[in-house]
């Protein structure tokens, strides 16, 4: 009865909050949902109600197939990469007699700090076809070095590895976190027993992180599959569709294609994808508090 | 006394509030010298008219859609704006822009050749826009590989769909052992519109209205002709490169700067960055086939519907599309103004640039790029990424032409068009 009395002594208090929280993320994901169910004919009867109709055009459309392999592709290389590539620099990080420590770790954290846009941008100057990556190819004895973002077999690629140099950090830094947590004496019990580093990293460091490698890469496989920057800002998703995603598919049918339904049904697709990983993490974060 | 004070403060504020109407007028020059033209117009505007004051937002042509979209639909957009007469169009028919037909004076609608502005109008005749600059497509050439090649060019520069096979395939080179491509005869990217250049030249028709004023794709064999050959230059004849499916603009423009392209097809405003770059021994070609078509793509400004002072908005227009200021801010973007009485400035007849020889096209000026609402949704959605497929080997040029008839039509029906 009491606690009863106190959360209705608290609804006052809240209600501010949840009025904006309301506002800003129930309103909008409500009305994307609504706007699936909408065709917008706008040189014709305008806006109205058409059932599942977008959803079967969508998946009639071979751009949302290839957008849908692609999105596979970006996020699995993307997040296999970055946490393994983090977790190796998280280690040397870690290591104790490692010097001029913070200052690396800052270095690591630079990607970080720098706005999505501008980091595609600078990585656009790279994949240049007369960038500095082409330059470094041609010094090294590439006489045709490849046109990395107007070449259909190259520009996802490219676009994956600009999306590692920014993703990169978080993951670093996340796994540090980790690392630093790990109690010593297992590690010292260990080197007692005569393990070396490789048994150490496989039967301690790993066994006692995969709860949060786990929070991580699925953390990082919802921001990576919904990334659009990149992607936009290099090569808009060409060429020829090459390295087109759900994300950017959805952006082109809402602001260039008029067509605000068929992106909504886009959005809603994506959505019922990423909770394949969502459930995985709120059963990950339920198994570890239990 | 204090509350004589407070009265006259209260006045001298309301009236500095409400006595001038500040309009924003989102524009997308941007060449730095255009830019540096429209401030300067803006400024002059605005001293010589202090009750309506011009407030500039700068935009980007990559960018701009979802700009005006939003803006639109939020309720809030710019008084004035600035963007293609055939969006222009779309934007009125959305009911975004306002009818000017009222505005319009005589000697304005007489001064600007009458198909410019069927392309910001509708089928009832609403001019939602005022023609103000346009850009025409060309072929750059690169002057030296075609002396080492021995390549000749007609006088007036218009050369055939023949001659361009010709000339691609000769100035093409390839590495004797390997058969690898060195330097690529030509190259017209799809973000360029070359491709409908060629359909118009050869008196095809991709999209076809009905007597109902009802849309449909409907492929006519010039038009398949046209495709075929644009698609034949990359796939059959191997004289352009895959790259035509990049919109990466610096990228493309690099090549040709670097030797890698012996001609690019691209808007004549591109002289300025080849003066910039110091690349001098360029030249330009026009690509005819039965008819004579000079590719154009005008740029226009309309007035919101949504805006509160439409005349004073007008006024503005006319300033800025005035013979003068018009001809001045095209001769800044290294395009050409609309209106024949601007045209007819001597700095355009020059032989710098070879301003001449794009002013003798001009007459062969037209906006290959359908008039229908939602063209370039087809042309994005469906035309284009279906051509893409047959150059990257998926399917055939036949298939092509039958997805696009079918995936065409359905886009049209969503856009509310059947």
């Amino acid at each position: 009865m009491g606690k009863k009395s106190d959360t209705a002594k608290a609804f006052p208090y809240i209600l501010p909050v949840l009025i904006v929280m309301i506002l800003i993320n129930v309103y909008p994901f409500v009305r994307g949902i609504l706007n699936a169910f909408y065709a917008d004919k706008v040189f014709g009867v305008g806006r109205h109600f058409c059932g599942f109709d977008n959803f079967k055009e969508l998946f009639q459309d071979h751009i949302f197939w290839l957008g849908l392999k692609n999105n596979v592709i970006w996020t699995l290389s993307c997040v296999v990469v970055e946490v393994i590539l983090g977790l190796f620099i998280a280690m040397l990080l870690n290591l104790p007699y490692i010097k001029f420590r913070n200052v690396h770790r800052t270095l690591v954290l630079l990607p970080w700090a720098i706005p999505p846009v501008v980091s595609a941008l600078i990585w656009r100057y790279f994949f240049g076809t007369s960038g500095p990556i082409n330059i470094i190819l041609k010094g090294i004895g590439f006489s045709n070095p490849p046109s990395w973002l107007i070449n259909p077999g190259y520009s996802l690629f490219a676009c994956i590895v600009a999306n590692i140099w920014v993703g990169l950090p978080f993951v670093t830094v996340m796994l540090l976190g980790g690392l630093q947590s790990l109690p010593g004496d297992v590690y010292e019990a260990a080197e007692i027993d005569g393990a070396g580093i490789v048994k150490k990293f496989f039967y301690i460091t790993l066994p006692m992180m995969k709860d949060l490698i786990l929070t991580v890469a699925v953390l990082t496989s919802i921001w990576t599959f919904n990334m659009f920057d990149i992607v936009f800002t290099m090569t808009r998703g060409g060429p020829g569709n090459s390295s087109i995603l759900l994300s950017l598919y959805a952006y082109q049918n809402a602001f260039g294609y008029f067509q605000q339904g068929y992106a909504a049904a886009i959005g809603i697709i994506s959505l019922i994808i990423l909770m394949i990983p969502l459930i995985f993490y709120i059963k990950g974060r339920f198994n570890y508090e239990d | 006394m204090r509350k004589n004070w407070v009265v006259l403060f209260v006045l001298i504020l309301s009236t500095a509030l409400f006595s001038s109407i500040t309009l924003d007028f989102y524009c997308l020059a941007w060449q730095p010298q255009t830019v540096d033209t429209v401030y300067d117009l803006v400024d002059i505007w605005n001293e010589e008219n202090p009750d309506v004051q011009i407030n500039l937002i700068w935009g980007t042509w990559e960018t701009s859609d979802e700009f005006l979209q939003t803006s639109y639909r939020g309720g809030n957009p710019p008084d004035i704006i600035h963007t293609d007469t055939d969006v222009l169009a779309e934007y009125g028919i959305m009911g975004f822009v306002t009818p000017l037909n009222n505005y319009i004076p005589k000697e304005m609608l007489e001064d600007i050749p009458s198909w410019l502005f069927d392309e910001c109008s509708d089928l009832k005749g609403n001019i939602f826009g005022v023609p103000w600059l346009q850009e025409i497509q060309v072929v750059f050439y690169n002057k030296s590989v075609f002396e080492e090649n021995g390549v000749t060019i007609p006088e007036n520069r218009m050369i055939t769909w023949d001659e361009l096979l010709d000339i691609a395939q000769k100035v093409t080179l390839r590495d004797p052992k390997t058969g690898e491509v060195k330097r690529w005869g030509f190259l017209a990217p799809t973000m360029e519109y070359f491709h409908w250049a060629l359909i118009e030249q050869n008196d095809g028709h991709v999209l076809v209205m009905d007597d109902n004023g009802k849309w449909k794709v409907e492929i006519d064999d010039n038009a398949k002709e046209a495709i075929e050959f644009y698609i034949s230059l990359i796939t059959k004849y191997k004289v352009s490169p895959p790259d035509v499916m990049s919109i990466d603009y610096t990228s493309l423009m690099q090549n040709f700067l670097n030797g890698r392209y012996a001609m690019v097809t691209f808007g004549c405003w591109n002289r300025r960055f080849l003066v910039q770059s110091k690349m001098y021994d360029w030249g330009m070609l026009l690509v005819t086939g039965k008819n004579i078509v000079s590719p154009s793509n005008p740029q226009g400004l309309g007035v919101s519907n949504a805006c509160k002072h439409k005349e004073e908005a007008f006024r503005f227009v006319e300033f800025l599309t005035n013979p003068e200021n018009s001809a001045d801010v095209a001769y800044a973007d290294w395009l050409f103004p609309v209106r024949n009485s601007a045209v007819e400035d001597p700095r355009f007849l020059s032989s710098e640039y070879e301003w001449d020889i794009l002013y003798s096209w001009l007459p062969y000026a037209r906006n290959v790029r359908s008039n229908m609402p939602g063209y370039l949704t087809f042309e994005w959605q469906v035309f284009v990424p279906q051509i893409e497929q047959v150059i990257l080997g998926k399917i055939s040029v036949e298939e092509a032409f039958k997805n696009i008839e079918k995936e065409g039509n359905k886009v049209l029906r969503r856009l509310g068009l059947q």
